[in-house]
């Protein structure tokens, strides 16, 4: 057996653990996201980029989500493909549609910021078109899963899905170094530690964890409908048969 | 500390920034709390009906002659 969190494992004991977790995630989420919108709108306006710079805090910790949730999904379903874990495959299945919402979300404050900044809406940079292809996993995985009927069918073809999808974090994490790019370095997980002014650096690290524990909230929450969906699909395959 | 309200000339850009993502947020949160809710209710009342055909089942005489 491998070492996994005993939740993991066990679906009754994940239900009990998510029961109170979900919603205090949920809690934390919330009381740090006023904090982090309080600093923030407390922030000076930037000398360069003027009021713009707020985008910030909404649109940077949605691309660290959009990687981070990938992450997940990718660990997830390697668990389900190689240790048939089931509620491994849950939480494969059930971070995808929240990942594909912190991408499009990345994507979308991200063209609002562009716009003023750069003077385009978009532009085919490699960090841009890296986080629409990451966009595009996401969609192509959920549209997998629901194009098949069999379960554990739609379980090894997602996971192995997913786990190709993988090698695209990198390419978007390292889209800025490898190529010449519109889109601003990394200012915040540095070697050298951010390069961003602690007034702007406080906010963003409070909103950042919020959007986290939010994740973490929601993520657990469609858990739980994952696991009475297949609970409710046996009950009702098992009246079937009765 | 003074919060700072005004994004001019920016507030075209920046408004529907924070606005489109409250609107995100609240759509994962409603679609999460939905699907949990649905399936939840589905499994209880599956539950429910095969617990009252079990003791229908039970309950029913049986139909084996007496020695």
């Amino acid at each position: 057996m491998i070492p996994a969190p005993a939740f993991l494992s066990n679906p009754e004991r994940f239900m009990a653990f998510s029961r109170w977790a979900a919603p205090m995630f949920g809690v934390i989420a919330g009381v740090l996201a006023l904090a982090g919108l309080y600093l923030g709108f407390a922030a000076p306006e930037d000398y360069q980029q003027g009021d713009t710079v707020r985008i910030m805090f909404i649109h940077v910790p949605a691309a660290w989500m959009s990687l981070f949730v990938y992450a997940c999904l990718g660990t997830a379903s390697f668990l389900s493909l190689v240790f048939r874990h089931a509620l491994a495959d849950a939480a494969a299945q059930a971070a995808a549609p929240l990942g594909a919402a912190f991408t499009a979300l990345a994507l979308i404050t991200g063209s609002l910021w562009g716009r003023p900044m750069w003077g385009a809406w978009w532009v085919w940079d490699a960090r841009m078109t890296s986080v629409l292809v990451l966009f595009l996993f996401y969609v192509a995985y959920m549209a997998l899963r629901a194009a098949l009927d069999d379960e554990a069918k739609a379980a090894r073809a997602g996971a192995i899905l997913a786990l190709v999808g993988v090698v695209n974090l990198p390419i978007v994490k390292f889209s800025v170094d490898w190529w010449n790019s519109l889109h601003q370095g990394a200012s915040v997980f540095r070697a050298d530690g951010p390069t961003v002014a602690d007034v702007f650096l406080y906010p963003l690290l409070l909103m950042g964890l919020a959007y986290m524990s939010a994740f973490g909230s929601l993520w657990l929450v469609r858990i739980r409908g994952e696991v009475w969906r297949r609970r409710a699909e046996a009950l009702a395959l098992r009246a079937a048969r009765a | 500390m003074m919060l700072d309200f005004d994004a001019s000339p920016y507030g075209a850009y920046v408004w529907p920034a924070f606005a489109i993502t409250a609107l995100v947020f609240a759509g994962m949160i409603a679609a999460a709390l939905a699907h949990a809710r649905r399936w939840r209710a589905r499994t209880e009342a599956l539950r429910r009906t095969a617990e009252a055909a079990e003791a229908a089942h039970r309950a029913a005489p049986s139909k084996a002659p007496a020695p």
